[in-house]
């Protein structure tokens, strides 16, 4: 073979080798230092499990979280809050927007695919999650902190409140330790659940009076859902008039920030209702000092419809909202009275809790029904825009067989052409039916 | 990074060197002359190539070639230039000899041969089993009303989608090259710049920074004036090599490059003006008595039916009356100046210029002098007398350097600052359009703006600023005659920082907290990396054959961070953000990695046949840690049937087919679960640092992978004066990313990305070129870019309900984001009174599909006539869409929610229009309606001064054009004033809402050669 013939072979030996040799030297590097992406804004969840300060920032996460579900946020993915849904859906609040979605709980016509608040749906559970990955951490590094006590009665009232506000089949699922699926559970069930629920947190929260009163208060609330009178009575016997659990917003970052001020006074879509829909309430109108309003009724900016009331309650950004109180403990001790036929002693119930306002006590309205209608005006001026009114109207229902077109906001919407939808508590949304042993709701029943 | 190339490039380049002495004594070279068949003139800028390689050179100012280092052997090469006909030639190289390969070239009114971009390098389009777009931008931007790379893209390329948000100065359009394909992930395409990938996103502007809508895209950071050709790869069957991020085609920008020769000058100026072309509606408010007598608002049904009496009817039209009106006459000038030269050794491109533009909007005259005394002062700042502007400035410098005959750096930078001021004309309560609009003209009022009125809306300032540094460095070696190499690194460096502020007092006063003072500076830096090796062999084979064989590998990293500041409740004077009662901060990071590698195999047989296979292999950090890699696979075919360049009809015909995979990467944290840092306030206890849930990682996920089938032709005929490319396409996504929701009792956030569906996009594409008159002294050029893209969700896993969204819905059967609302039904004036009552009118009770939101069918035919010699120019397009909807928000919003609309309050309007009205408020889908237009795009008329003018400006060649854009526009049924627009700027949800239209504009524009 001459010389000329060896080079060009050789190149061509090259020129086919080499090509291959180069994908395989680079195919078979160790790239991984190559795809390293820096992630500084995430937290890996095993470095927080195994200490107290990690456990002290997952509760605090967990009570930001419960106040998002509560009462929603003005950012940071929050949702709307159940003070809000709650408020439209009865006879609280009005719709001053525009936004349909938003107006949809207002009309008591919600889709099961309604997106706006789905969020808040959403929140309910994830505020329930981070109790329980707070009280995971807790019971790794610190059993018997009082603060496993108060996460367990926060746990509690986020049941209570998906009770009271969705519609029976609403399911309670989990992420840890593992992935699980919950099954639908009915109303009363999930009263029971969180009665259950009030009575751990009311031995987790051992000495500690500020949890145990918050879990005997919502274990009082869960009873009187479920219809239980004297036993609501006797779990909030202890709590004293005085007591208050609230959670707060807070102005640092939009998560914190009060949705329902921004909402009410920021855009003037979320307004004190007076006798929406010939049933409710003069809430805007009663000049009740348990419920201070604000603003001259004239239409709101946003629809040029809605009259202008604002609950001034919540007229800063930074507003708390209470979660449990002493006075709601009246309350309830008031409605097992009257249940028992003690008129005495619930008209004195209702005294006590009045003179919380420095009010004098109700008069007896003499008749069944009157008495049933202060019990529940007592309560709707009390506890307004707390996420108590779907549930004591739900109530009225099924515990007292009051028609629900008599009790809740009917007829003709105010706006929009519109008439009311016949809801009396909120669909699940339609994302739930993601979860296999989830098929919709049960009833929709009061 | 550096460790690893550090420790594999030695052996690489030993590699190379190795076989480079082999074959560096027997290498020889080819030089040549390349010149115009009809008069002898030396023809500069013509590619020659030798064909199977990706050897060649380019002819200077004297039409002479060199190609060194070649190996000793028979070769043919090929010369393309625009405007003649390829030629060829043979040349026999010995070794340490010169060949010589002259060409003359011929004339050729279209010439289907051209050198195009690929992933691998140069390619001869002849090789390629796909259509690719060439677009000449350098001519384009010459000769028509460009002011943004969206006006460069639009209406030229078939399949090309530019989708604009609104028509404000900085407004970005999305582009979609056959359609969506994925419902959850970015449906942008990838850029390319010099090789290096640029960040091309357009992110909202909210809360604070919100705008009403409209999205700036940094698409139009680029400048048209630098760019030599964009050449668009539409899909994955072409984007393989490109790997994860290009399923949705890839975007090759190649800036202008340095000519051998003494320094060539170009500057231009240019001026213009802006109309605003729509007719608004009024705004109607009746009143009139209830039976009890009270006064009332009385709608014209309400009468109808008795509920009420008309007293008095009122109406305005603030956008129409110029005393009120805040749209006026917008300004634009630009100059710039490029010089380009060197040697052989060395060449240079320069560029600078400077462009500065202001938008319609105008506080009008009596709101100025509200203002003037209610704040007692003099003068109002500019900022809010004119709130939409851009002020930018671009420089570039491109070097060439030939380091060795067979070795060259090319050194590419260009930096780009701009300022836009963005203004509040959209879906907000400062949007003074939206004001406008949903008013009452009730003169009781003190107030008869809907919200804010113009002192207020441009009370608030929304700017971005933007610093880019767009490097990159390309090396390429030739070490021996059948192995090329060619090395990319680069850089696209962009700061931009997004500001709102609004002094205390001054804001709206229907804005609660903003009106107290706000202040907003959120910093970005994006860094995007860029590292591209290649190494392409070429060698005879037997039997005619020809292979080429190319290996690469690619890696990027992505990294963003922002730092976000917002301050609220200033004190009067107070303007930073220190200043404010009310702090809220953030930090972000979001950063991805891809490393790719990829071997390609070509044989060609006798330069007619071309059949191609790849594989590339990509990982990603955004790939969950159950997926390692995935592999991309492509194979094409491209056969030159015919060719002729001499024949009557049919001068060339190449039929071609390829297939091929491509992917998008799933977002950066998709695959991880995490907790996130948060501030939670403890009532009685303040402020706490806390932890809460982030997301719920998917550890299984893979990209969303993309597999097109395409098949078409190319034809050129009629001695060259016809040329088609026709192509249809089959694209279909399976595992696509979407958003599954998860049940909400999980508490883990509303969704989680799975790969869950199935997409297809489905469509043919036809681009026709006609020389219709060939003449000395007159040319026509007729061309149509025509194309149909059908989409559709095919399906999603099983037991995932639709996906919905605010008036979108992702359903199997379906288009992703179509335009779904309960819609009106019927209507019937039954009581025949010529007012249609709510109970006139059916609506669904649920939501229908009621259209697709992305233009199915597109259009645009472009006319061009040169007339003596060349001196005089015309030129327009026209510009169709057709096959979708568009939701008329506007008059949604004024008639269901403002009531305020004419279809309401004037007795005998339309039915249709009443029915819409009414139905409305319980069926959104009343106003979804059909947006097919056609619209005059652009116009020009280009002429040449006479040389005798040009020599008194001391220029060799000047020429004058006069430019027209958006100047008339037909719709078929949208009511509304601009059926081009979205305002949310996004796939969905999609609607049009209180955006400005798009302007007409006019521009008179001189370029002088020096």
């Amino acid at each position: 073979m001459s010389s000329t013939h060896s080079v060009r072979a050789t190149r061509r030996t090259i020129g086919r080798v080499a090509p291959l040799l180069l994908a395989a030297t680079l195919a078979g590097c160790s790239t991984d230092t190559l795809l390293e992406a820096d992630r500084p804004d995430q937290i890996d969840p095993a470095e927080l499990s195994s200490n107290l300060q990690g456990a002290g920032a997952l509760h605090a996460g967990a009570v930001g979280d419960f106040t998002v579900a509560l009462a929603g946020g003005n950012g940071g993915g929050a949702g709307l809050g159940q003070v809000a849904a709650s408020g439209y859906l009865s006879d609280e609040f009005m719709f001053g927007g525009t936004p349909p979605e938003l107006r949809e709980m207002d009309a008591r016509n919600v889709r099961e695919a309604n997106g706006a608040w789905l969020q808040t749906y959403i929140d309910l559970h994830r505020a329930r999650e981070s109790g329980e990955r707070a009280i995971t951490a807790f019971k790794a590094v610190a059993p018997s902190d009082a603060r496993v006590g108060e996460l367990l009665g926060l746990q509690a009232a986020l049941i209570t409140i998906q009770g009271e506000n969705y519609c029976s089949g609403a399911p309670l699922s989990t992420t840890q330790p593992e992935l699980k699926y919950g099954d639908p559970l009915t109303t009363a069930a999930t009263f029971t659940l969180a009665v259950t629920k009030a009575d751990a947190a009311i031995a987790g929260a051992g000495s500690n009076t500020n949890a145990r009163n918050l879990a005997a208060v919502i274990k009082g609330r869960a009873l009187l859902n479920a219809g239980q009178y004297a036993a609501a009575a006797t779990a909030v016997a202890s709590v004293p008039t005085a007591f208050e659990y609230r959670v707060s917003h807070g102005l640092a970052t939009a998560r914190q920030q009060s949705f329902l001020w921004t909402y009410m006074y920021n855009t003037q879509a979320l307004l004190v209702a007076n006798r929406e829909g010939t049933n409710g309430l003069d809430f805007a109108t009663a000049g009740d000092v348990r419920l201070p309003v604000e603003g001259d009724g004239r239409p709101s900016v946003f629809d040029n419809v809605t009259p202008r009331y604002f609950f001034r309650t919540y007229n800063v950004q930074n507003h708390s909202v209470m979660v449990a109180s002493g006075v709601e403990a009246r309350l309830i001790e008031a409605e097992a009275a009257l249940q028992a036929s003690n008129a005495a002693g619930w008209l004195a119930k209702l005294g006590e809790a009045r003179a919380r306002f420095n009010m004098a006590a109700p008069t007896d309205p003499g008749t069944a029904d009157g008495r049933v209608d202060l019990m529940f005006r007592e309560r709707a001026f009390t506890l307004f825009g707390t996420s108590h009114r779907v549930g004591d109207l739900r109530r009225l229902s099924r515990q007292y067989a009051r028609g629900k077109e008599t009790v809740w906001p009917t007829g003709a919407y105010h706006k929009d052409n519109l008439n009311r939808g016949g809801d009396v508590n909120i669909v699940v949304p339609i994302s739930e039916k993601n979860n296999p042993n989830f098929k919709g709701c049960l009833d929709r029943n009061p | 990074m550096v460790g690893l190339f550090a420790r594999r490039l030695p052996a690489l380049l030993a590699l190379a060197v190795i076989a480079g002495d082999l074959s560096a004594q027997a290498a020889g070279r080819i030089t040549g002359r390349v010149t115009d068949k009809a008069g002898g003139a030396p023809l500069e800028g013509a590619q020659v190539r030798i064909e199977g390689t990706n050897f060649g050179a380019m002819t200077g100012p004297d039409g002479r070639y060199t190609i060194a280092r070649v190996a000793p052997g028979a070769y043919q090469l090929r010369v393309i230039r625009i405007g003649y006909q390829s030629g060829l030639a043979s040349a026999t190289v010995r070794a340490n000899e010169a060949a010589t390969a002259d060409f003359t070239l011929t004339k050729a009114p279209y010439q289907l041969e051209a050198m195009v971009t690929t992933a691998t390098g140069q390619q001869l389009t002849r090789e390629l089993g796909n259509a690719i777009a060439k677009v000449d931008v350098s001519k384009i931007v010459a000769e028509q009303p460009i002011t943004a790379m969206q006006d460069v893209l639009n209406g030229r390329i078939a399949g090309v989608s530019m989708l604009a948000s609104s028509g404000t100065v900085g407004g970005g359009a999305r582009v979609r090259i056959r359609g969506i394909s994925s419902a959850s992930l970015s449906n942008e395409p990838l850029i390319l710049v010099d090789g290096v990938r640029m960040e091309s996103g357009s992110p909202g502007l909210a809360g604070t920074l919100g705008i009403g809508g409209g999205r700036p895209s940094f698409l139009n950071n680029l400048n048209p004036e630098e760019i030599e050709s964009i050449e668009v790869v539409k899909g994955p069957s072409a984007a393989t090599l490109y790997g994860t991020q290009a399923a949705n085609g890839v975007i090759v920008v190649t800036t202008k490059k340095g000519r051998a020769g003494p320094p060539k000058w170009t500057l231009f100026s240019e001026g213009g003006r802006s109309y605003d072309p729509a007719s608004y509606p009024g705004i109607y408010y009746t009143e009139g008595r209830a039976p009890n007598g009270t006064v009332r608002p009385c709608l014209q049904w309400q009468a109808a039916a008795g509920q009420c009496t008309i007293s008095q009817a009122y109406t305005k039209n603030f956008l129409e009356d110029p005393a009120f009106s805040p749209l006026g006459v917008g300004d634009r000038r630009q100059m710039g100046a490029q010089v380009t030269g060197g040697t052989d050794a060395a060449r240079y491109f320069i560029s600078t210029d400077w462009e500065k533009e202001t938008g319609l909007l105008r506080m009008p005259g009596n709101e100025i002098d509200t203002l003037l005394k209610e704040r007692g002062v003099t003068s109002i700042p500019e900022n809010q007398r004119i709130p939409n502007q851009l002020d930018r400035r671009n420089i570039r410098v491109n070097l060439g350097v030939q380091l060795a005959p067979n070795a060259e750096l090319t050194l590419n930078s260009g930096f780009m600052n701009s300022w836009n001021l963005l203004p509040q004309t959209g879906d907000n309560l400062q949007g003074v359009i939206g004001s406008a609009l949903f008013g009452n003209p009730n003169p009781a009022l003190a107030n008869q703006w809907g919200f804010a009125p113009p002192s207020q809306g441009f009370a608030k300032s929304v700017s971005r600023t933007t610093n880019q540094f767009l490097n990159s460095a390309t090396a390429g070696w030739r070490p021996t005659s059948w192995l090329s190499t060619r090395g990319t690194v680069g850089l696209d460096w962009m700061a931009y920082d997004n500001e709102a502020r609004i002094a205390n007092g001054q804001g709206c006063t229907v804005c609660g907290i903003e009106r107290q003072g706000t202040r907003t500076i959120d910093k970005w830096v994006n860094a995007r990396y860029t590292v591209d090796l290649n190494a392409t062999s070429t060698f005879t084979l037997p039997w005619n054959l020809n292979s080429k064989t190319a290996v690469g590998v690619q890696w990027n990293r992505d990294r963003l961070t922002g730092a976000l500041s917002t301050s609220q409740i200033l004190p009067p004077g107070g303007s930073t953000i220190d200043a404010g009662a009310q702090k809220t901060s953030g930090e972000a990071t979001i950063e991805t990695a891809s490393l790719g590698v990829y071997v390609e195999e070509t044989l060609g047989w006798k330069d007619k046949l071309f059949l191609t296979g790849a594989l590339r292999q990509d990982r990603n950090s955004a790939f969950g840690t159950n997926f390692g890699a995935i592999i991309y696979p492509k194979a094409t075919l491209s056969w030159v049937a015919m060719e002729n360049p001499d024949a009557k009809w049919i001068n060339q015909l190449r039929p071609r087919v390829a297939f091929g995979e491509s992917g998008q990467q799933p977002t950066a944290t998709a695959a991880i679960t995490f907790l996130s840092p948060v501030t939670t306030t403890v009532f009685g206890a303040g402020d706490r640092p806390a932890v809460t849930f982030g997301a719920l990682g998917n550890d299984g996920i893979r990209p969303e992978q993309s597999a097109e089938t395409e098949l078409g032709f190319d034809l050129t005929g009629w001695r060259n004066r016809v040329s088609v490319q026709a192509t249809y396409y089959s694209k279909t996504t399976s595992d696509a990313l979407v958003n599954r929701p998860l049940p909400g009792s999980l508490g883990a956030g509303a969704s989680r990305i799975e790969n869950v569906g199935v997409v297809t996009n489905k469509g043919a594409e036809l681009s026709l070129n006609v020389r219709a008159i060939d003449g000395e002294k007159v040319r026509w050029d007729v061309g149509i870019e025509a194309s149909e893209n059908n989409n559709k969700l095919v399906s999603l896993a099983p037991g995932i309900p639709p996906l919905t969204g605010f008036g979108f819905q992702n359903r199997p059967g379906y288009p992703l984001f179509g335009l779904w609302w309960p819609k009106l039904v019927s209507y019937n004036d039954a009581n025949n009174n010529q007012t249609i009552e709510p109970g006139e009118v059916v609506v669904t009770d649920t939501a229908v599909f009621i259209g697709a939101t992305i233009p199915v069918r597109s259009l645009s035919l472009t006319n061009s006539v040169s007339l003596f010699n060349d001196k005089l120019r015309l030129s327009g397009m026209l510009d169709y869409r057709a096959g979708f909807v568009s939701h008329n928000v506007n008059g949604l919003f004024q008639c269901a929610f403002r009531q305020n609309c004419a279809a309401l309050h004037v007795k005998g309007y339309d039915l249709q229009e009443q029915a819409k009205a009414v139905a409305g408020p319980r069926a959104f889908g009343a106003y979804g309606e059909q947006a097919d237009f056609l619209r005059f795009r652009e116009f020009s008329v280009q002429y040449t001064l006479p040389g005798s003018v040009a020599r008194v400006l001391r220029a060799t060649s000047a020429n004058a054009q006069f430019t027209g854009r958006n100047l008339w526009t037909w719709t078929k049924e949208f009511t509304s004033w601009d059926p081009e627009n979205n305002t949310s700027g996004s796939d969905g949800p999609n609607y049009n809402f209180v955006a400005q239209a798009q302007p007409r504009q006019f521009f008179l524009r001189l370029n002088l050669t020096f």
